[in-house]
């Protein structure tokens, strides 16, 4: 009884808090700060995903602050194979919701 | 700038960060990034059975990261073993060390922070003087602001050879634990972490012994070197309790967990 409570409790909570992906979702107001389109920063989570994540665990944009991001990248650029563009879009949408 | 000049200096701490493990017991689904290799070392106390009883097990770790996906580990493992023992009118205390070989193999399937939910499965075989165990794990996980929250199934099957002159084979013995936990990260570097732990032993299809452990935490991460700590107290028993209301017969009542690491 007393198990089924707790796993009944725990689903529960990892069912509510897992409606959404915690990675920041890009939206228009965003993209009007950002002087680009909303596509260009949502092209730019996909490519964090899919670049970044396909090395290494992903850290939420909020962890760090934009200057600290673009060195971040500038520093990540130089081991892997993105080039400008691509480096240039994710460092827009990780500044989007940096600390 | 001088704020600028140290985030440079310490960017390569990011760069090889390691998986962020915040608790002792419960695992996330994260794993080592591609290339990188991390020793850990495990020290884990138990005491308070009705009998005298304490525990110390000593493990160290050699993780490596394979893939963006995929991770395994070596472990060393010594278990030092103090118990008393009644013969008749005469009691003694007895002392077992044994030693062992693990290696494990995780693969994380979804990742906490791009989807809605970090999963993965975890598996690990066990070779001992003793016994030999194997162990699988499914692992849920997600990040929330300065919260993580994390869940582990895990079922434990282990194997003691019998070797008696009239019947020799395996004695088997089949765990089902249940662990959830949570942290908030009070600061970059510190969090403050509250494990639980549902601990079940099964013999013979039924459910024998049950009791469930509680405790808080704390986790210390730096660039390349972590460090967690937990002091699980049993809080409650659901079977097998002996005139307690906790399980002092299978289970402690307490354990301490100490875990640190280093990236590289």
């Amino acid at each position: 009884m007393c198990f089924r409570n707790i796993v009944s409790a725990v689903i529960l909570i990892l069912g509510l808090s897992a409606c959404a992906s915690t990675l920041y979702l890009p939206t228009e107001q965003d993209a009007v700060v950002q002087n680009v389109s909303l596509n260009t920063l949502i092209r730019g989570r996909e490519l964090y995903i899919s670049t970044c994540g396909g090395c290494h665990n992903l850290y939420l944009p909020a962890k760090y602050t934009n200057q600290e991001w673009i060195l971040i990248m500038g520093k990540m650029q130089e081991k892997t194979k993105i080039d400008d563009s691509q480096k240039e879009l994710i460092t827009r949408y990780l500044i989007t919701s940096a600390k | 700038m001088k704020k600028i000049l140290l985030f440079v200096f310490l960017l390569n701490g990011f760069i090889m960060l390691a998986q962020d493990r915040l608790f002792t017991y419960t695992y996330q689904s994260t794993v080592l990034n591609k290339g990188n290799k991390e020793i850990e070392v495990w020290n884990t106390y138990r005491t308070g059975r009705d009998d005298f009883y304490n525990r110390l097990d000593h493990r160290t770790e050699f993780e490596i990261g394979l893939g963006s996906k995929l991770q395994t580990a070596f472990y060393l493992n010594l278990t030092s073993k103090t118990s008393s023992n009644d013969v008749g009118s005469v009691k003694f205390y007895e002392t077992e060390n044994e030693i062992s070989f693990s290696n494990e193999w995780k693969l994380k399937l979804l990742d906490p922070v791009a989807n809605p939910i970090g999963m993965a499965l975890y598996g690990e075989y066990s070779i001992g003087s003793k016994e030999y165990a194997l162990e699988a794990k499914i692992i849920l996980d997600k990040k929330i602001n300065k919260f993580v929250v994390a869940a582990n199934a895990i079922y434990e099957l282990e194997l003691k050879p019998v070797l008696e002159a009239d019947d020799s084979g395996w004695e088997k013995e089949n765990k089902a634990d249940f662990n959830f936990a949570c942290a908030y990260s009070f600061s970059q570097k510190f969090s403050l972490t509250l494990e639980n732990s549902f601990k079940n032993v099964i013999e013979e299809g039924e459910i024998k012994h049950s009791a469930l452990y509680s405790g808080l935490g704390l986790s210390h991460m730096m660039d390349n070197f972590w460090l967690n700590f937990t002091i699980m107290p049993q809080i409650k028993s659901f079977k097998g309790e002996y005139n307690h209301s906790l399980n002092l017969v299978e289970f402690e009542k307490v354990q301490f967990r100490l875990i640190f690491s280093y990236v590289f």
